[in-house]
């Protein structure tokens, strides 16, 4: 366990040293791995789905605001489906202008939580979403989180829509929303991911020893146990493996990021300007360590060295430093 | 020669001084009454073109029922019952978002008193040195 707070220290020192670039490459790889997730649902344009526009985007995204990546993200996904149909690509965009209207622009961080549902989705760990927000964040994020699963689901259903559908009609548009709404997969999913939350949650803030190291597991054990009995319910026929494979990788990936987001929150370093009558003055400001690192240099200490040794070592030998009898131990 | 203490005050009130929390701080000093409101018109707004954006996607859903004739009573009853809808959405969203910018307004205040209590200390550095220093 020391080892492990130690590695923790290292990765804070790590970090604070090269925070901002960190911070830019972090947000680069995010972005390349949404466009990606993106391409993968509704990759439809060819020209969109180049590596150079994805990669152009991600860089665009790094030098804009943050809140700029979820109306880079969504203006993305809107564009690749009016390559198919103007009308799902209206209901895109509206569905899209709703959520920010009513949510996002009064809660802007949320929005990445939004992002964050397609993202887990295409790397196969979605079930790390709920595991994840009920360790850094509030109940009120099950909001966020439904609106990300509905508009994840809604654009699933768009996909089939456009496999199958041979007019790009309002039909279209109505076989979309009924197919999306109707699905009971969707409100399960919701009702799972928001008990895990508000479980993880709790457990979280309880004073019970060991509390913030369970609350991910015993999340992850919920979700399968609730994922079941839903199975056994309804007709889902889900996966048995595929749940319990992805779960415990799910569980891993939220330990980890929570982790470090955690641990980072409190680490960061403040760049601070300020002037008095005499100075100038530009402070960096360091939270300090809970843990010092080791930077240890291990020395061994022998009683005696044998004369065998000291001639190995090429020390010079002197009588004295070997017992000749009984007498001299 | 870099007074230790003083930097040490005034790094903690540069960090007040951060760009989202010095607006906080700002706004602290508002009447509780006016900071809630000033920010329930936007929301008001908001939610307004929210709701119209949803008729839009009710409409088109319906977009049979609505374009076969209907007659000036249904037309009426549709509008009646969507305008109800409206201000029973805008009261709930008020009530909740006034709780939430109730909330906001206390941490304000709360941040706008350590914010001027590190001023003050700063303020009492200056004319204990000053007095020290004509002494």
């Amino acid at each position: 366990m020391t080892q492990l707070l130690v590695f923790r220290e290292r990765m804070i020192q790590f970090y604070q040293r090269h925070a901002r670039l960190l911070k830019l490459v972090f947000r680069f790889l995010i972005s390349l791995l949404l466009f990606f997730a993106i391409n993968r649902e509704v990759g439809y344009d060819p020209a969109l789905r180049s590596w150079y526009i994805v990669v152009g985007i991600s860089i665009v995204g790094l030098v804009l605001p943050q809140q700029v990546l979820l109306f880079l993200a969504a203006l993305y996904t809107t564009a690749h489906i009016y390559y198919v149909s103007g009308m799902l690509a209206l209901t895109a965009g509206l569905i899209f202008a709703l959520l920010y209207f009513v949510y996002i622009r009064f809660v802007p961080e949320h929005g990445y939580v939004i992002l964050a549902v397609p993202l887990l989705f295409a790397i196969r760990i979605p079930y790390a979403l709920p595991l994840l927000l009920g360790m850094v964040s509030a109940p009120v994020s099950l909001i966020p989180m439904s609106c990300g699963l509905a508009v994840y689901k809604l654009i699933q259903a768009m996909t089939v829509a456009i496999g199958t559908a041979t007019d790009d009609t309002v039909l279209m548009y109505n076989q979309v929303i009924q197919q999306t709404f109707s699905d009971r997969e969707l409100y399960f999913m919701i009702g799972i991911f928001g008990i895990v939350m508000v479980l993880v949650y709790c457990i979280r803030n309880s004073s019970v020893a060991y509390a913030f190291h369970m609350a991910v597991p015993i999340g992850a054990i919920a979700n399968i146990v609730l994922f079941l009995i839903t199975n056994f319910i309804s007709d889902s026929r889900i996966n048995v493996w595929q749940l319990l494979v992805q779960t415990i990788l799910s569980a891993g990936a939220a330990y980890c990021i929570q982790f470090f987001l955690v641990v980072l929150n409190y680490s960061g370093t403040e760049y601070l300007q300020f002037e008095d009558e005499e100075y100038y003055y530009y402070v960096k400001a360091v939270p300090k360590m809970s843990i010092t690192t080791p930077n240890k240099h291990v020395k061994r200490f022998t009683t005696r060295l044998t004369e065998e040794e000291v001639m190995e070592e090429g020390l010079p030998i002197e009588e004295e430093d070997f017992p000749q009898s009984e007498e001299d131990i | 020669m870099v007074d230790e203490e003083k930097v040490r005050i005034m790094t903690r009130i540069a960090s007040y001084e951060q760009k989202e929390r010095i607006q906080e701080i700002e706004e602290g000093g508002y009447y509780e009454s006016d900071y809630i409101r000033s920010r329930l018109f936007p929301i008001i707004w908001s939610y307004t073109v929210a709701y119209a954006l949803l008729l839009l996607l009710i409409a088109l859903y319906h977009l049979d029922f609505l374009t076969s004739s209907l007659s000036m009573a249904e037309c009426r009853e549709l509008a009646a019952a969507a305008l109800v809808i409206y201000i029973l959405l805008i009261l709930v969203s008020v009530f909740l978002w006034t709780l939430h910018f109730a909330a906001g307004y206390e941490r304000s205040q709360k941040l706008r008193k350590e914010y001027y209590g590190e001023l003050k200390k700063l303020e009492q550095y200056y004319v204990q040195n000053r007095e020290g220093g004509s002494e």
